[in-house]
């Protein structure tokens, strides 16, 4: 699965580190700047946390 | 005939169906000393979209859906001005609460590095401590007045640390914020702010001479830089001040009000207290507090409410909470529910600023209230009052305990 992030909608509200901690990072002002990425099998169900945990539906994620 | 709505004051509302049209005065709405959320929630008995003639006049969205859309689109929808009834062209903004993008960028960066996730961290001892202490001072009293003792307390010593301001102006910078979040009368508002600024010029001027690492120098040292005007710096110093102090305060009162009454809920946390930061989660959803404004740049028509350009509506984002197009059930406090997807901290590019200090603060009273105090209730005869507002939130709230 590919996630991608959508940088001009995210407000840095941070509830995707707080749902899938070990999938989103941000960056120094607490927003989620990172380039599209592949998710394994394994880290798929906590991906998608972050994606329904998202305020701005800022994170799509597209089966690859 | 030449109607006396066309005078200067009253604006004409001969485009409004007369179906929209209430007189809902959301400073006093009927049952707000009780329950100020279900005083409000009354309106999902009506039309999407009302008018209301009360407050000068403004439109209300009550359906998340439609308070969700005005927020994101700041191009139809501009933060200048937010406040209703809407103040005078003369009075300062409030930075950066009214700037739209892309300007608005500009101001948020020179806070958000300072108060993003990681860089509140450090703070949680801290919170933790000051928690600790004023529960431990008021447990063997066997009682409180929980606003006055504790939930106007917490807050205020956490953010006056935070932009290093003496403890001891707590009471003072305490009464204005009350002021502009509750008062009704536009007159008593302009003074508390007014006070407030110069108040905020003189702290200023300090931080311009011996700059620190406290938010109110991150201002400062901006000016340098060309990010903030200085003619602008006590505007923003403010607008953060009042949104540090007052909203954590109301949502404190909700949250002690609710587990008061509800010793099921109050077992479960205390059962399992991984469930805590989700509770914290569902409770900003059910008792969102907020209610601001927004101001239409074009003639613009929602769910059959012809808005006219230069008009005000307000968005109350605790009804997004409690809407159940939005949420199942949404008048139930439920530890597992499928998503907690609220907007308690707004969206779109006005999200709350001080979001990341909010949670850590809601939570960590959480755990050590219910490890300390783990039964209480309200003190019979002792009805708590509840005020609606720029803000919702008790403002008496009696307590007890077995000490």
């Amino acid at each position: 699965m590919k996630i991608s992030i959508d940088k001009a909608r995210c407000q840095g509200h941070a509830l995707c580190q707080l749902a899938a901690p070990s999938i989103y990072l941000l960056d120094d002002n607490g927003y989620n700047s990172m380039d599209p990425f592949e998710v394994s099998k394994a880290e798929k169900a906590e991906a998608l946390e972050g994606v329904k945990a998202c305020p701005e539906q800022a994170i799509i994620a597209s089966e690859t | 005939m030449q109607k006396n709505s066309d005078s200067v004051g009253t604006p004409s509302r001969d485009h409004i169906p007369a179906h929209l049209l209430t007189d809902f005065d959301f400073f006093d709405p009927p049952g707000a000393k009780t329950d100020p959320h279900m005083a409000w929630k009354a309106l999902h008995d009506g039309p999407d979209v009302v008018y209301t003639t009360a407050n000068q006049g403004h439109w209300i969205a009550t359906r998340g859906e439609d308070i969700y859309a005005i927020m994101q689109d700041f191009e139809t929808f501009s933060s200048y001005r937010f406040n209703i009834p809407k103040r005078p062209d003369s009075a300062p903004k409030t930075i950066p609460l009214e700037i739209d993008p892309p300007e608005l960028n500009r101001y948020r960066l020179i806070v958000l590095p300072h108060l993003s996730p990681k860089a509140l961290a450090p703070l949680e001892p801290d919170i933790r401590a000051s928690t600790i202490s004023l529960i431990e001072t008021l447990k063997p009293n066997g009682g409180c007045e929980f606003m006055s003792d504790f939930a106007v307390q917490l807050p205020v010593l956490q953010f006056l640390q935070l932009v290093d301001l003496p403890l001891e102006d707590r009471s003072l910078v305490r009464s204005w914020v009350e002021a502009v979040a509750r008062s009704a009368n536009p007159e008593i508002q302009a003074k508390a702010h007014q006070d407030t600024i110069t108040y905020l010029e003189e702290k200023l001027k300090l931080r311009r001479k011996h700059p620190g690492t406290d938010l109110f120098s991150q201002i400062v040292l901006a000016e340098a830089s060309g990010q903030i005007d200085p003619s602008e710096s006590a505007a923003m110093a403010l607008n953060i001040l009042f949104g540090g102090i007052e909203t954590v305060t109301s949502a404190l009162s909700f949250v002690a009000h609710f587990l008061a009454s509800n010793p099921e809920h109050r077992r479960e946390l205390q059962d399992d207290v991984s469930l805590i930061p989700v509770a914290v989660e569902e409770f900003l959803r059910r008792f969102s507090i907020l209610n601001l404004g927004r101001t239409a740049t074009r003639d613009i028509t929602i769910k059959g409410a012809p808005i006219r350009k230069g008009e005000q509506i307000l968005l109350p984002l605790h009804l997004h909470g409690l809407d159940e197009r939005k949420f199942e059930r949404p008048l139930d406090v439920n530890f597992h529910r499928e998503h907690y997807r609220h907007i308690t901290f707004g969206v779109g590019p006005h999200r709350c600023l001080g979001s990341h200090l909010a949670r850590p603060e809601l939570r960590i009273f959480l755990e050590e209230w219910l490890k300390r105090i783990p039964d209480f209730e309200l003190v019979p005869g002792q009805a708590p009052r509840g005020e609606s507002g720029a803000a919702l939130t008790f403002t008496y709230l009696p307590l007890q305990w077995a000490a």
